[in-house]
């Protein structure tokens, strides 16, 4: 079995490279909650950038009638109430920036923990 | 690459929120100046403001220090003719300066910090984890 072939890793990468821009994304609100006429930003939800991307994600097959057919709900696009704004026009809610933080945080090391259990995999497979 | 910029973003973050709080350190500790002669100006209140600022290299919004003004509300008037910068009635202008104001000013200028230490604190979890990838 080729590594490449799988597109886990790819997508593993992807997904990466998304979490570490919306951190940044996320800093600059957290950085500028005192900056007058500041709007709360974030970035495109994954599943829009993987689509612009054309890499295809790896989903379960229903190979069998009898197979349970259920769907993982995608909540990273959920659009959030716009938050109160200040008299001097910020936007930026703390809580809600820390909250989305921990939840880049949380992604990432169910990221890296997959990773590292794939990369295992062939490890093992090659025997060291 | 992207979480350096976080952190360089979170630090800018943290060296605004200490600006400001060097100035309600100023604001408090001048908060009983008043002018040195008759009818002279006490301390004035100093103001921060914030504005975000891009950082054309590297495309970072960062976060500065636009301005420290003052505030130009009234001097309030206190009634002590023997004090050596009372005018010719026996009024001394002291700072426009209030405790409360200043402390509260500095709680929020804290729970900003504290923001900011946090975020980067997560980014650092983030960096440290990709680069346990590689063990």
């Amino acid at each position: 079995m080729n590594p490449s072939s799988v597109g886990l890793l790819d997508l593993a990468e992807q997904r990466l490279k998304w979490l570490g821009a919306r951190q940044s994304v996320l800093a600059a609100n957290v950085a500028n909650a005192d900056t007058p006429g500041w709007k709360s930003r974030d970035v495109k939800p994954f599943s829009e950038v993987l689509a612009s991307s054309g890499a295809v994600a790896s989903a379960p097959v229903q190979t069998d009638p009898n197979h349970l057919h259920g769907s993982v709900a995608d909540n990273s696009g959920t659009k959030l109430l716009a938050g109160e704004r200040a008299p001097d026009g910020n936007q930026v809610s703390l809580d809600q920036q820390l909250e989305k933080i921990a939840q880049t945080d949380s992604d990432h090391e169910a990221v890296t923990a997959l990773y590292r259990r794939y990369v295992g995999m062939f490890k093992e497979a090659l025997g060291r | 690459m992207d979480l350096d910029k976080a952190l360089r973003i979170s630090a800018s973050g943290m060296q605004a929120q200490t600006t400001r709080l060097r100035v309600i350190a100023e604001n408090l500790a001048n908060q009983d100046t008043t002018g040195g002669k008759p009818g002279a100006d006490p301390y004035r209140r100093k103001t921060v403001s914030f504005d975000d600022q891009v950082d054309r290299a590297t495309g970072e919004t960062l976060v500065r220090v636009k301005k420290i003004g003052v505030d130009k509300s009234a001097f309030p008037q206190k009634y002590e003719p023997s004090h050596p910068a009372a005018d010719a009635k026996g009024y001394v202008s002291t700072p426009n300066v209030n405790s409360f104001v200043e402390v509260m000013d500095m709680r929020e200028a804290q729970r900003s910090y504290s923001a900011n230490l946090q975020v980067m604190q997560v980014t650092r979890g983030l960096l440290t984890r990709a680069i346990e990838m590689l063990k």
